[in-house]
């Protein structure tokens, strides 16, 4: 039995490598699911937009810097937080994570 | 006694049954011990928090994104670290074991080296690269290196000196002596040298989180102490050790016994 197959034919192995396989799907499956996230009312063809990220908490401090790279974050709400001066490119980056429940347009107020 | 005797026989069942039991019965009695010193408010729930609020506080930190992204970048930093520490380690101890002359000139460097901890070379380290992901990928790397490039050169040493002759003597080239005699023999003990340098190399990478890190396990439980959210404190040191365990005891340690086996240092 070669080397490989020997250290893999446990049974402890299997399940970390079954547990990476499940965290490689789901990686997938939010890169899959971010475009469905994004509001058609975003559509337009500016380099860049302002939105609203929807949260389905209070964001807390954690939230707020995940999305500093990708625009200047100018208030948060009790679920959701403003993004100002994002890339059209950066959309689908900021709908990815999976506590991100929808990407729109600032709300009037907002 | 026939009762004792009775449970021993009992979990030895179990365990040969559910083998994965082994490794969770153990955890019971602490578990039981801290929720009955917490249930008897010995101390303030703020000062020792129960296993309930724990669990409380793994799902809430999961539900907003907060400890799988924290621990994904743990582990990012800590597999990349050790592949570089690897990558340097194990071409330096093959050097080292097969070369006299580079024996000579790198093993005082590396014993110097050796006796300057990890963490004495955060001082200079955030001087030259900053608070950032180049400080923590060096003390990993730094780390893991020792280790693997020791216990290579161990391995590499203790191959059998008529293995490479009998090669040679069969027309073998110096590369393939290398590869297919040198290597192999060699690669209980660069195991053995992974294990303990990823095991070195995850307590510094908490170390290093503390005090260098925006983001990881270690920051999430120095940033809980900013908020006296001990729940916090104690489910990063309870994914410390169970990470570890599972990547020691379900990687490693059969990785480690099949290369042992191979090459018949350890019998099943």
């Amino acid at each position: 039995m070669s080397l490989v197959s020997e250290a893999v034919g446990s049974g402890k192995f299997r399940i970390v490598v079954g547990v990476i396989a499940a965290w490689a799907g789901f990686q997938l499956w939010l890169t899959l699911a971010a475009p469905g996230k994004i509001s058609p009312e975003l559509g337009g063809s500016s380099e860049k937009v302002n939105v609203q990220i929807e949260l389905p908490f209070t964001p807390e401090r954690f939230h707020v810097l995940a999305f500093q790279p990708y625009g200047r974050v100018t208030g948060t709400d009790d679920h959701s937080i403003e993004l100002r001066g994002v890339k059209r490119t950066d959309l689908n980056a900021v709908a990815r994570p999976y506590w991100v429940t929808a990407v729109g347009p600032i709300k009037q107020g907002g | 006694m026939n009762v004792s005797l009775q449970c021993w026989s009992g979990y030895l069942r179990l365990t040969q049954r559910w083998p994965a039991l082994a490794a969770i019965i153990p955890f019971i009695p602490v578990v039981a011990l801290w929720t009955a010193v917490t249930e008897a408010g010995v101390f303030p729930r703020a000062f020792l928090p129960g296993p309930l609020d724990v669990a409380r506080s793994f799902a809430t930190l999961t539900y907003k994104g907060i400890l799988p992204d924290y621990l994904q970048d743990s582990l990012i930093r800590l597999f990349s670290g050790a592949a570089l520490g690897m990558a340097l380690g194990i071409p330096l101890g093959v050097l080292i074991g097969t070369s006299r002359w580079a024996h000579r000139i790198c093993w005082p460097i590396l014993l110097f080296f050796q006796a300057i901890g990890d963490i004495a070379w955060l001082p200079i380290l955030l001087i030259w690269f900053g608070f950032g992901l180049t400080t923590m990928t060096f003390v990993i790397v730094y780390t893991v290196l020792f280790p693997v490039v020791l216990n290579t050169v161990l391995g590499v040493e203790s191959v059998p000196r008529d293995l490479a002759r009998a090669a040679r003597s069969l027309g073998a080239s110096p590369a393939r002596v290398l590869w297919e005699v040198t290597l192999p023999g060699a690669l209980p003990n660069i195991i053995t040298g992974l294990r303990n340098g990823l095991g070195y190399g995850w307590r510094a990478l908490i170390a290093v989180e503390i005090i260098v890190g925006t983001s990881g396990i270690g920051f999430m439980m120095f940033d809980a102490r900013r908020a006296g959210s001990t729940n916090e404190i104690l489910l990063g040191m309870i994914i410390l050790g169970l990470l570890w365990y599972i990547v020691d005891a379900w990687i490693l340690a059969p990785l480690e016994r099949a290369t042992g086996q191979r090459w018949g240092l350890v019998t099943s």
